[in-house]
């Protein structure tokens, strides 16, 4: 079954349908994560807080060894978590070594912490770490629009994903078809 | 680009009767239609499941193709989100 694909504004392709693994930890994400890849699963959603890099990266290089699929064929979401969020290249470093990877396709500040005021700086230096070749895309996670209009300056996310707590009676406000703002 | 996560809602609303209707008619799950339904609004979704049998029916939402009249009955779904206000949290 063929995943549909968007083009985000950086021109990647982002596959609509992915795997989160948020509570997967230990012995049981390694196995699912290789099924899912078995399955046509590309997309695959961790964060340094899911305790799991190591393993979705063991699942994921484990994968590619066997010739399941390349690693240009997936596309592997990882977040900043707040703690992190005054020293972002080294928690990328960090990202990338427990998934034993040479790049990331999509890094996210996890949650915005407005009230600890270094969010719109670490998006900053996610963006910065875009320029260095082994970061495809970034941008934010449960960021509301006051969250980026709170800062002492706009904002401006220019390559930029969002990602949020949507369902089916709930969805966010910039993907809900009757809103024609977007937010890029 | 919106991306939803816990796009399932935990199950929490699988027995909406908009969303069984929707599903019944497609022979889809209510998982099914509410990831197809996310889509098709152009969200990505990331479900998150520890079952194999789910990553299948999950991956199943693929083949689900609402037409207006489906995204409009689940439009009308009640919901909540799940996540803590993005101003506070953690707090």
């Amino acid at each position: 079954m063929r995943i549909p694909v968007t083009t985000l504004n950086d021109g990647y392709d982002f596959p609509l349908l992915g795997l989160g693994t948020y509570k997967l930890t230990g012995d049981e994400v390694e196995p699912i994560v290789r099924t899912a890849i078995e399955l046509g699963y590309r997309h695959i959603d961790t964060a340094a807080l899911y305790d799991n890099e190591v393993e979705v990266g063991k699942a994921i290089n484990a994968a590619i060894k066997a010739g399941d699929v390349t690693r240009e064929e997936l596309f592997v979401t990882t977040k900043l978590w707040n703690d992190d969020q005054e020293r972002v290249a080294e928690a990328y470093q960090e990202s990338l070594e427990r998934l034993d990877l040479e790049f990331i396709d999509l890094y996210l500040v996890h949650w915005p912490w407005p009230q600890h005021g270094t969010h719109v700086k670490a998006f900053e230096q996610i963006a910065e770490l875009q320029g260095m070749g082994r970061l495809q895309s970034v941008g934010v996670a449960n960021f509301s629009r006051r969250c980026s209009t709170r800062s002492s300056r706009p904002p401006v996310f220019p390559r930029c994903s969002t990602r949020w707590s949507c369902t089916p009676g709930s969805p966010s406000p910039s993907c809900a078809p009757t809103t024609t703002s977007t937010t890029s | 680009m919106t991306e939803a996560w816990a796009p399932l809602a935990r199950g929490s609303n699988f027995d909406d009767p908009a969303i069984q209707a929707v599903a019944d008619k497609h022979g889809a799950t209510a998982a099914q239609v509410s990831l197809a339904y996310l889509m098709q609004l152009g969200c990505s979704v990331v479900p998150k499941t520890s079952n194999p049998k789910r990553l299948e029916e999950n991956l199943g939402a693929v083949g689900v193709t609402l037409d207006s009249e489906d995204v409009a009955a689940l439009d009308g779904v009640k919901g909540e989100r799940l996540s803590g206000d993005p101003l506070t949290f953690p707090g």
